[in-house]
């Protein structure tokens, strides 16, 4: 690729994120609540939230307009988060835009940074922007509305009316609430990249350290509209190593991939779990189906990679609860966050785990800009990364069995037991110019050479 | 001469106990769960759990038979965890006698003590001890079952066999679960002598053992239990708080217990029991008062002479409404909110509880040292002594700041030293000594 990737604010490469999904988050579910569980956040170390929709959602009860996961939740709850029915509204479920207001203030106190979701490819089926605009929603030649994937009223971005109302709706936020960046549901290239080129301009002069961050992954991304994009590979290759077996050595190829095929500089937000993911595990969370080790080994992979990390909702507290998208106070039951988990041993293992990775994605450069060298085999991951803050090791079992490698030091390195910076269940041994590494189940070493 | 209580383990005069409800206090409400909350109970510094009832609830849905308080409370669960089916099986809702013996083992490692609850006033309409043995209930001439006070039918302790059998099952979860000791429901109501053999034999077994008698029957302490539940301070110490009743009742019940008691009993402290919660509903202590307030009340419990108690979750001042027939199954969410150990509130209530346990550990005046009241309108005050040492303890049990003048002389040459404070001053004036407390507001002063 020979274009680059268009500027971002330098802060975005130093950043954690955290999906902030309100309904599983406390028992109540308002921002009222989750403000009161910031200074949690900020001792995690995560500097940027991205709060899932707050907008009103459509209560529409006709079914022919739900989602079959809507219907399959078995919550029998019509107000789905993804289906707006007002995009300037404050959807009571959460609290008032006064709440919302002092949640980004009280974030900001923290050195937070805030980001909403925005939901632009559908709106609700009784969405107001229907009534009031009824060329905003795509229709047929007889004039029904179409449907897009979800089975929702798809937005006609061809209407110029329609894209000044939604800028206005990403200006409303930005000025109102002081929000720092949106999260862009489905984004390219079901919605225009060009609406969202136009979008960063008007943003840029509100507050020029907006970002926008987009769902798909997308070659045309990241020229001038997006900042970031998702990195799906890292949840589903993950997955795939983990679970079932699959090579190691695939996660590099992606990763190749990702090098060759987007735009040089682009970035990717790298994750194992969001609210989908959560949502269509039901009972079988991954932390169940791995168990907690196996999910502190995949994150520690995942924090030693270049992308920027994003942490699911409670995967600080090693959550296994169920979450569906429909549940809350009103729907379902106990499927918020099992925070007790953090006053027991594996969740407080976990917390542990993940505050030091934060504090290495964050502070250290080898590993928010660093270059990475991939070392491992077929079966354990093992990569250098190099920066101006030195080199690191960092070496992962996705097995649950024990495994062992023998991998070259890179030249000048050498293996000093005093410079770990990590260690669960490896062992390691220099032998002349290798390093000989025993990793028990999902062991993990992170070391400086 | 006032007769003596009898002597307890030494460990009890400060020890702390923790009340464990099984269904609020984790998610799924498992021995399973609690096992792994228990290193949590041990950082908190808390010596005793008492764990309410493991063994079989009854679940029989016959409601002639259920008490006015399970109907009431709407959630349709027939099994009440005090109203026992099967007195030597663990209930399959809490886990196997495989997770108790692993709970235990696990509390012990960490240095904790497990108390069970014995229910033998009555048991459930269906427990296999009525088919097993009819005379082990009480009947009326014609033979019908007699039901207790909560409606349920009442044990006969006239059977010698019914003892033998009670008395074997207190030695069963010693023998096999290695439990320390037990908290006896309504124990008062029962027998004295049926609990002094009791003790007896489980002596035999474990010789520091502890029994909890909750009720406030004198007799109680000369040979059976080692403390009691003291009701009238408790309520009394509600009444100040939640009615404004003049403090001096707290000090008028106290004394009547103290009274009434052999001398040197011991007595639980609380504000808060599984009773109190489920019968407050969504009134919870914390909604209703504040969590200021809480602590005030807690400072008073940690500060009087006796055991402090603790409620599941009151470490992090837990709000949710909790019922007795509330499990995984039955009602929606009535498990501790523990998301608030993580919120200024909780995270502040956690240290407190911390530094009060703390306080009961390194401080000898307060286990061991003598109390006397100081009389005054509006504040609860009170002073320890032991040795040379004195400790002034005043709490504001009230919304508003409050300034007394009460009748005591501050010894201390030297400035006064807080053990605790919040929102307090002492200013010495010769015989007497002015207090001001903002709301809520404690000390505990070295004087």
């Amino acid at each position: 690729m020979t274009t680059a990737a268009r500027k971002a604010p330098d802060f975005l490469r130093k950043s954690v994120i955290y999906q902030l999904f309100l309904r599983a988050f406390t028992r109540e579910g308002t921002l009222k609540e989750a403000e009161k569980m910031l200074p949690h956040l900020s001792d995690l170390g995560i500097d940027l939230i991205y709060l899932c929709p707050v907008t009103l959602a459509d209560d529409d009860a006709d079914l022919a307009f739900w989602s079959p996961r809507q219907k399959a939740s078995g919550m029998d709850n019509p107000q789905n988060p993804y289906r707006v029915k007002d995009y300037f509204a404050l959807d009571p479920e959460y609290g008032s835009a006064a709440d919302l207001k002092e949640f980004v203030q009280a974030a900001h106190a923290l050195g937070i940074r805030v980001m909403l979701d925005l939901v632009y490819y559908h709106c609700g089926p009784k969405a107001n922007l229907i009534e009031e605009h009824p060329d905003f929603v795509r229709r047929d030649p007889e004039g029904r509305i179409c449907n897009g994937e979800w089975c929702f009223p798809e937005l006609d971005f061809s209407n110029p009316a329609l894209r000044e109302y939604l800028w206005g709706n990403m200006e409303y936020f930005v000025r109102e609430f002081q929000v720092d960046g949106y999260r862009i549901d489905v984004a390219s290239p079901k919605i225009p990249v060009d609406f969202f080129e136009e979008a960063h301009r008007r943003l840029e002069v509100l507050n020029p350290d907006i970002f926008l961050l987009a769902e798909s992954q997308h070659p045309d991304n990241q020229r001038s509209a997006y900042d970031l994009e998702y990195d799906h590979g890292s949840c589903s290759i993950l997955r795939r190593i983990f679970l079932e077996n699959a090579s190691p050595a695939l996660l590099q190829q992606d990763r190749l991939r990702l090098e060759t095929e987007f735009p040089s500089g682009a970035r990717f937000m790298s994750f194992i779990e969001n609210h989908d993911t959560a949502n269509n595990d039901y009972e079988n969370r991954l932390e169940r189906k791995l168990g907690h080790r196996g999910k502190d080994a995949m994150l520690t992979i995942l924090f030693a990679l270049k992308e920027i990390p994003m942490l699911y909702n409670g995967e600080e507290a090693a959550d296994d609860n169920r979450h569906s998208l429909w549940a809350n106070r009103f729907h379902g039951k106990n499927l918020t966050i099992k925070w007790e988990n953090l006053r027991m041993p594996f969740g407080e293992r976990r917390y542990r785990l993940l505050r030091h990775l934060i504090h290495l994605h964050r502070t250290e450069s080898a590993f928010y800009e660093g270059s990475v060298e991939w070392l491992g085999g077929d079966e354990v991951f093992a990569l250098c990364r190099t920066g101006e803050s030195g080199r690191f090791l960092c070496a992962v079992n996705p097995r649950g069995e024990v495994r062992t490698l023998e991998t070259p030091l890179p030249s000048g390195g050498s293996w000093n037991p005093d410079a770990v910076v990590l260690r669960e269940g490896v062992c390691a041994v220099q032998n002349g110019s290798c390093l000989q590494l025993t990793l028990e189940p999902y062991g993990y070493l992170i070391t400086k050479l | 001469m006032k007769q003596e209580v009898r002597k307890a383990p030494e460990f009890l005069a400060n020890s702390v106990v923790y009340q464990l409800f099984l269904r609020p206090f984790t998610t799924e409400g498992t021995l399973k769960g609690a096992e792994k909350m228990l290193p949590h109970l041990a950082e908190l510094g808390v010596d005793i759990v008492y764990l309410t009832p493991v063994v079989e609830a009854d679940d029989d849905g016959n409601q002639d038979f259920w008490s006015p308080r399970q109907k009431a409370c709407g959630l349709g669960n027939p099994k009440n965890p005090y109203r026992m089916k099967d007195y030597f099986q663990i209930d399959p809702e809490y886990g196997t006698d495989e997770d108790l013996e692993k709970f235990v083992k696990a509390a012990h490692e960490l240095g904790l003590r497990v108390l069970l609850d014995l229910v033998y006033l009555h048991c459930g309409p269906k427990a296999n001890l009525i088919e097993e043995h009819p005379d082990f209930v009480k009947r009326d001439k014609d033979g019908k079952v007699e039901n207790g006070p909560w409606l349920f039918p009442a044990l006969n302790f006239d059977n010698p066999k019914l003892r033998e059998y009670l008395w074997s099952n207190m030695e069963y979860f010693i023998r096999k679960f290695d439990v320390d000791g037990y908290r006896c429901d309504v124990a008062s109501s029962l027998p004295v002598d049926f609990w002094e053999e009791g003790r007896r034999r489980i002596e035999a077994l474990k010789p520091d053992v502890i029994l909890l008698s909750e009720g406030e029957r004198p007799e109680d302490q000369l040979h059976a239990f080692d403390f009691n539940y003291s009701f009238k301070t408790a309520y009394a110490l509600q009444d100040v708080f939640l009615k404004g009743d003049s403090p001096r009742k707290l000090m008028e019940n106290w004394n009547m217990l103290a009274e009434a008691f052999p001398s040197g009993a011991r007595f639980i402290h609380y504000f808060e029991s599984h009773d109190i919660v489920s019968d407050n509903e969504e009134k919870r202590m914390e909604k209703v008062l504040g969590p200021e307030a809480v602590e005030a009340a807690l400072a008073v419990i940690f500060g009087l002479n006796g055991i402090p108690f603790l409620y599941n979750g009151q470490e992090v001042a837990d709000e949710t409404r909790h019922s007795i027939w509330g499990n995984r199954f039955y009602g929606k969410v009535f498990h501790i909110n523990w998301e608030n150990a993580l919120t200024p509130v909780g995270r502040r209530r956690l240290e407190f509880v911390r530094d009060l346990i703390d306080l009961r550990h390194s401080e000898e005046i307060l286990t061991n040292g003598s109390l006397e009241w100081i009389e005054n309108d509006q504040l609860i005050v009170f002073k320890r002594t032991l040795g040379e040492r004195t400790l002034l303890i005043a709490v504001n049990p009230a919304a508003h700041a409050v300034e007394e003048e009460i009748a005591f002389r501050v010894g201390r040459v030297t400035e006064v030293e807080f053990l605790l404070e919040r929102g307090g001053s002492l200013i010495p004036q010769g015989e007497r000594s002015r207090i001001s407390l903002l709301p809520y507001g404690f000390f505990m002063a070295e004087v």
